[in-house]
């Protein structure tokens, strides 16, 4: 299956693009998407990621389905 | 008959928090009463022994004292509101005020009834002809106090919105001082304010836009000892500072004298905005249970900020400050709007409140202020690498001028070594040193060196864990300070 992530703050910097569209095996949940994307980025296994399925605020254990956007982002503190 | 009493804020503590009690009553007197019944702590704050409205207790019934009617005995109407104005001579009676650097004075804690003044009404035309604020609306932004933290990238565009908006009392946090770096996005301080305090820039920028605003000026930083009482004395907090530990505290004192928080937040291109309001949806710890390891999330000093992003976002918090205070429907509540100002687009992220939230949830677990930069990380001592060699500026030139053999790593960016180096500097970023650690001779001593000293430490850290042996010297302030002790004519950016 085909899941769209998107990288918002220093995880876009650590990635290199803002968005992705990764293929997994199924069931895959948020936290195995963001394991796989952290080996070949291992920068991203430094931060607490925040994660939001299909623009809802969601947690690590949640099952992606088939063409869900999963986006990825920090706590940012600029003023 | 329902009559709505304004409760002021010295008092509403006693009145459940509440800003307004809605009460059945013919009267004012009954009307009274029938708060005191509910709220029987207010009762010795509103009556003296002989059971008689207590002299520094002025009551209001639409725009007159009750004096000058007939007394408790005034006839109230359906729908109309009554307000208690503890009076200018005795308002230290009820609501002491305690704060030390507030340039208050007496009847800026007592709310009288507003009235707008034809010079107002003027002002405030293309308001006033909007029915969704009309001149209710316009009275409530008067009768409105909003507190704005920071007088920076958010706070500028911030503050002046609610001044010209005709925000009645607008308190302004800051303890900082203009620097010519900080023009590029704070409009609300020119450059003849540079060296000036913020703060006094701001009242006068804010002044010169709206003479009817008064302008609370607290020159101090917030701190987890004095934002409980400043919190009290207003209805809305703005978040527009720099840093994890001051929103920590923002957010916590918020939730904890019960007021919405509305938030604003940046990065580079990207900008975050939400109103977090414990009492009716998400609190920031809701969606940032943890701050981000210290270092992690780079400032805007270190990142860098496109100057019109806090622009939109100051702007964004504007907007939805006034609309909290209308009351509008449709506030940015239980949601978070991420914005990028590169790709120009708006998204929201739905947000709920979580139960199990240690400051808002169902069993809080913070009751009181907490050491915020500790609870960020920030009081590990950074020194915590004692293997980590330093050297200043000064001791750097004395190795030039020594003639020592030595080399010069910058870890900076290639637009960065662009606008400054210091001589013989190789530039290798950071996020490349470990890829490109063998063009760094191990043999020689190796100065690292970058803007401030933070990123070079870092490199120093990773090439260390990539089993670099050669002797790594960590070069203090960077080339800020190399440009500020040594050879000023090296740009500061």
């Amino acid at each position: 299956m085909k899941v769209n992530v998107l990288f918002f703050g220093v995880t876009a910097d650590i990635i290199g693009v803002r968005e992705l569209e990764l293929t997994a095996e199924e069931p895959t949940t948020a936290g195995s998407i963001i394991n796989q994307l952290s080996r070949q980025h291992p920068a991203l296994a430094n931060h607490k990621l925040l994660i939001a399925i299909n623009e809802e605020y969601a947690d690590a254990n949640t099952v992606l389905n088939d063409g869900d956007e999963l986006a990825l982002f920090t706590a940012v503190s600029g003023g | 008959m329902s009559v709505t009493i304004v409760i002021p804020t010295p008092l509403r503590q006693f009145a459940g928090g509440n800003s307004e009690v809605e009460v059945s009553a013919a009267t004012a007197g009954d009307a009274l009463r029938e708060l005191t019944t509910e709220h029987g702590e207010l009762r010795k704050h509103l009556y003296n022994d002989q059971d008689k409205l207590r002299n520094f207790i002025n009551v209001y019934v639409g725009d007159e004292d009750i004096r000058h009617l007939d007394g408790p005995a005034t006839v109230v109407k359906d729908g109309e509101t009554i307000m208690i104005v503890p009076s200018i001579a005795g308002g230290s009676a009820v609501g002491t005020r305690t704060f030390l650097s507030a340039d208050l004075d007496a009847d800026k804690q007592s709310r009288v009834p507003t009235e707008l003044s034809n010079d107002e009404i003027a002002r405030y035309s293309r308001h006033l002809i909007l029915p969704e604020v009309g001149l209710e609306g316009q009275k409530k932004l008067k009768n409105a106090r909003v507190l704005t933290i920071g007088t920076g990238g958010l706070g500028s565009p911030l503050g002046l919105y609610l001044a010209a908006a005709g925000v009645g009392t607008i308190g302004v946090v800051d303890f900082d001082v203009v620097d010519s770096s900080n023009l590029q996005r704070q409009i609300i301080h020119g450059t003849k304010d540079v060296g000036r305090s913020k703060i006094e820039s701001a009242r006068d920028r804010l002044q010169d836009i709206n003479p009817h605003t008064k302008v609370e000026a607290f020159e101090t930083r917030l701190t987890s000892e004095n934002a409980l009482e400043l919190f009290k004395e207003f209805d809305v907090i703005v978040d527009g500072t720099d840093n994890f530990p001051t929103r920590y505290l923002v957010n916590d004192a918020s939730v904890l004298t019960g007021k919405p928080n509305v938030y604003g937040s940046i990065f580079r291109f990207e900008g975050q905005a939400s109103v977090f309001w414990a009492e009716k949806g998400a609190c920031y710890r809701c969606l940032y249970p943890e701050p981000p390891p210290p270092g992690l999330v780079p400032s805007c000093a270190e990142g860098g900020v496109l100057g019109v992003l806090p622009g939109i976002v100051g702007t964004i918090q504007a907007n939805e400050v006034i609309k909290v205070i209308l009351g509008a429907e449709g506030i940015l509540l239980n949601r978070l709007l991420l914005f990028d100002a590169w790709k120009m687009t708006f998204r929201q992220l739905k947000l709920r409140k979580d139960p199990e939230c240690p400051l808002c949830g169902d069993n809080p677990t913070i009751k009181e202020l907490i050491d915020y930069e500790q609870f960020c990380g920030l009081k590990d001592p950074v020194e915590a690498k004692p293997d980590l060699e330093e050297i200043t500026v000064t001791e750097l030139k004395a190795l030039f001028d020594s003639g020592a053999d030595f080399q010069l790593i910058d870890v900076r960016e290639p637009h960065e070594f662009e606008i400054a180096r210091i001589p013989t500097a190789k530039l290798i970023p950071l996020g490349e040193v470990v890829n490109r650690i063998c063009e760094i001779k191990g043999a020689k001593t190796t100065v690292v060196q970058c803007k401030g000293g933070v990123r070079s430490a870092k490199a120093i850290q990773y090439l260390k864990d990539a089993g670099f042996e050669g002797r790594l010297i960590n070069l203090k302030g960077g080339i800020r300070a190399w440009s500020n002790e040594v050879d000023p004519s090296v740009p500061r950016y």
